[in-house]
């Protein structure tokens, strides 16, 4: 009995043993930025009234700081957070655009923070938390390019109007069908926003907030335009132009950017993207 | 001719054999199962808020299961069949679906068990482990896997465990969540000894260790790949009085919910009771600094819990009552729970003819003390240790306070009446996330009263009264309740938010229901509003939003 008891014991000491892994500081890693030349678009899915939404910022943006070239942002202010009058008389502002709710409801996307890294699934799901981000992140730098992109703007502070060239070449030879989708973000939009977590800033109510990468429309809508289709030979250039007027909005065009990103058709999936100031 | 008939003789013979066996296995065995469906119709209700809009064509909502367990010797099986078609609003929408998540067999004899496919497990009070199934909250964290259970002797069992979580429905692979391995040991002194056996001195002594693995594919931080948990426990019974307590301690597991900090985690429970005729007192203490354990680090919500902190409160069932409940608080909490119960005993002056039955309870619970680690890292900075925090300090944030007095009275043979006062402070900011709302100061108290007209039919009554300034203001509510038994029963309740500052929100949320038992069959049938508000139990808690509409019930087991 006495040795059953031992040998357990001993087992168990083996057990934990093997078992814990102790991290020694520092605790932060970094990424290899050079591997790979896909970049990556995360779509934070968010509110003014979500309180949890700060904190997926920070994440995102942590993220960006990783890899500042690789790494873009968008904030897509869609469904019950970002309703405009439920969360009292400060929460006013309406950030929804016809895309954003678009792919919210696409996705079905109930509760916020949540997003999406290339659309992609990555074995845990489209739609995510925060926390899942950057393993997706990581997944898609390694992944070669298929597409190569370049966005151009140019302004017309005259007439307010926006002029934007999306060119791309295929890399390498894809089949399936393709579409561009372009799109306008903002920084620094300052409007309420709710926040649960006292280190970031103000709680319950945020009234200063700085919002960014925040989109304001899908220049051609949400779903985009196809630019390929069945077998697409290596080496297709393709190259689109569209005006956005910025007369009657209060968007600010110094802290805009154009968000360009092409995605297959068959599950979404975001292959390349690409982001330009509108005013340089 | 003749080789046909031995032919034809020699099928007759196999078949009646194996018609004999297949009649004896038949007899042997044995089928048990359990089926629920919860079925859902919502209306809009324009003064709660529930438009057409809201609803989204999406008016009915399901709930069901169905259990089905096979047992032939020292063989088992089962399997639960689940649809959430669409879930009842409160549910975590990852549930929508429908399928077979649970599928095991198992292999038991006196001293040796297996068990392959899913299975729930706990170890001592599930500080390491506890995988349970929770109906009313839509929560699951079911081990797929294998188990193993060994006494080579009476008094000594070993267990094992080795497998992954159920997520809803999301299938394990390549790395998608963490994987569970577990072990556990038991030793009972008394039946392990002979000289103990009859002693009055009663004592089990537990360890246990549980570790995960995850990937770490995170790529802003160092993370642990693997985590361990390990616990130490003790169970003293000395005559009337019991005393149980364990210990466990994990090493660093920085996670979505402890905002990826480093330091280790601990949790602490300590009960003593005393019993005797007519007396239970019964006191409690419980410490818990960063202790959520999970096999999915990014996971912030009710699932792939691996272990399990046990609530230190009253819980409460009462309309009224259950409006604030606790909902534990994994990342620090500290506190105690003191309770007596105690009868008047029956045909004494202060008795009465029939006695009272009096019990208290008081618990109060508080953030943990916790202090900077320097004068430059504010607390719980992600990427560090996060804070220090002394062992026995109660911080000053108090969680929650409640006390209960409760008297139960029998008046006459037909006559009986509970009679309750419950005073409470709750943080509703953070348990349950309005951060800036102000802590609820609420006094309840409920009559609940029950008339026997004969041994069959019955009427119990309700009134109860929640008195507050904070949140949503004051409540009454009432309940009439007539029982046939053992087929029927019909309620009708309402609860009125009277004292809501709001005048348009002074709402009644009334129920009308009825219910028919046929043996182990019931289905019941109800008609009102759900107000807004939160379900715990044991601690873990879900949303549930307002609504209006039918709701039924069918349950039934064989």
């Amino acid at each position: 009995m006495k040795r059953l008891i031992n040998i357990a014991l001993l087992l168990a000491f083996a057990f934990v043993f093997q078992a814990c892994e102790k991290v020694e500081p520092p605790y932060k890693t970094g990424i290899d930025c050079e591997a790979g030349n896909r970049k990556v678009l995360i779509e934070d899915y968010t509110g003014h009234g979500c309180v949890n939404c700060p904190g997926a910022a920070v994440t995102a943006h942590e993220l960006q700081q990783l890899c500042e070239d690789r790494i873009i942002i968008m904030a897509v202010h869609a469904g019950y957070f970002a309703n405009t009058e439920t969360f009292g008389p400060e929460y006013t502002y309406d950030f929804n655009t016809e895309a954003g709710t678009e792919w919210n409801n696409f996705y079905g996307i109930i509760g916020n923070p949540k997003g999406m890294v290339n659309r992609i699934d990555g074995g845990v799901g489209v739609v995510t938390v925060p926390d899942k981000w950057g393993e997706k992140v990581v997944a898609q730098l390694e992944v070669p390019a298929d597409i190569e992109l370049s966005v151009s703007t140019s302004f017309n502070q005259d007439e307010k109007q926006l002029t934007t060239t999306v060119s791309g070449h295929f890399i390498s030879a894809v089949s399936g069908k393709f579409n561009l989708v372009v799109c306008v973000t903002e920084n620094n939009i300052v409007e309420p926003q709710k926040n649960n977590d006292a280190e970031l800033g103000d709680v319950p109510d945020w009234l200063d907030y700085v919002h960014m990468h925040v989109l304001r429309i899908g220049i051609n809508g949400a779903w985009g335009d196809e630019i390929g289709s069945g077998d697409v030979p290596k080496g297709l250039d393709f190259s689109k132009t569209y005006t956005q007027d910025f007369n009657n909005r209060d968007w600010v065009p110094e802290n805009c950017h154009v968000v360009a990103f092409v995605y297959q058709d068959s599950d979404k999936s975001i292959l390349q993207v690409e982001e330009a100031a509108v005013v340089e | 001719m003749k080789k046909s008939f031995i032919f034809f003789a020699s099928v007759l013979f196999f078949a009646l054999s194996a018609n004999a066996q297949l009649s004896g296995l038949v007899n042997k065995s044995q089928v048990h199962g359990s089926f629920e469906a919860d079925l859902m119709y919502y209306q809009p209700d324009e003064a709660m808020g529930i438009t057409d809009s809201l609803i989204n064509g999406r008016n009915f909502a399901f709930n069901g299961f169905a259990r089905i367990t096979y047992s032939l010797g020292n063989f088992s099986a089962g399997l639960r069949y689940e649809a959430y078609l669409p879930p009842i609003a409160g549910f975590d929408p990852r549930m929508e679906g429908n399928g077979f998540p649970y599928l095991w067999a198992s292999y038991a004899t006196e001293k040796f068990s297996f068990t392959v496919g899913s299975f729930y497990e706990q170890f001592g009070n599930g500080l390491t482990l506890r995988s349970y199934e929770e109906w009313t909250l839509g929560y699951d964290n079911a081990i797929n896997g294998v188990k193993v259970q060994y006494e080579p002797v009476r008094g000594f069992i070993l267990k094992g465990v080795y497998g992954v979580q159920r997520f809803f429905w999301m299938k394990y692979a390549n790395n998608n969540r963490g994987i569970v391995k577990g072990a556990d040991m038991e030793l009972n002194l008394n039946d392990l000894f002979v000289s103990m056996s009859n002693s009055k001195v009663r004592l089990t002594l537990g360890g246990s260790a549980v570790s995960k693995y995850q990937i770490d594919n995170n790529p802003v931080y160092k993370l642990p790949r693997n985590v361990g948990n390990v616990a130490g426990r003790f169970n003293l019974g000395i005559g009337k009085f019991n005393f149980t307590s364990e210990y466990a301690y994990k090493i660093n597991d920085p996670s979505a919910i402890n905002n990826y900090i480093y330091k280790p985690g601990e949790s602490f429970l300590f009960t003593a009771s005393y019993s005797r005729r007519g007396l239970g007192v019964f006191a409690m203490f419980k410490r818990t600094d960063n202790f959520s354990f999970k096999s999915d680090r990014s996971e912030k919500e009710n699932a792939l819990d691996i272990n399990f902190l046990p609530p230190i409160i009253e819980p409460h069932t009462y309309m009224l009552a259950s409006m604030y409940p606790y909902a534990t608080q994994p990342n620090g909490e500290i506190g105690f729970q003191l309770q007596v119960d105690y009868k008047i005993p029956k045909k004494t002056k202060l008795g009465g003819r029939y006695g009272w039955d009096i019990h208290i309870n008081y618990s109060q619970i508080n953030d943990i003390a916790r202090e900077q680690l320097n004068d430059s890292t504010p607390l719980n900075q992600r990427g560090t240790l996060g804070y220090t925090s002394q062992f026995l300090k109660f911080g000053d944030q108090i969680f929650n306070r409640d006390l209960t007095i409760e008297v139960d009275k029998k008046f006459t043979k037909k006559f009986k009446g509970y009679f309750k006062y419950i005073y409470q402070e709750y943080d509703i900011a953070t348990l349950q996330g309005h951060p800036g709302e102000p802590e609820i100061k609420a006094h309840i108290g409920i009559v609940d009263m029950t008339y026997k007209f004969t041994s069959k039919k019955a009427l119990r009554w309700e009134a109860q009264g929640l008195f507050t300034k904070e949140d949503n203001g004051s409540w009454a509510a009432a309940l009439l309740e007539y029982t046939i038994s053992p087929h029927w029963f019909f309620t009708l309740s309402d609860q009125w938010n009277y004292g809501n500052e709001e005048t348009a929100d002074r709402l009644h949320y009334y129920t009308g229901a009825f219910g028919y038992t046929h043996k182990t069959t019931r289905l019941s049938l109800s008609y009102g509003r759900q107000r807004e508000g939160v379900v715990c139990v044991g601690g873990v808690c879900r949303q549930v939003p307002a609504s209006s509409g039918f709701y039924m019930t069918i349950t039934s087991n064989f």
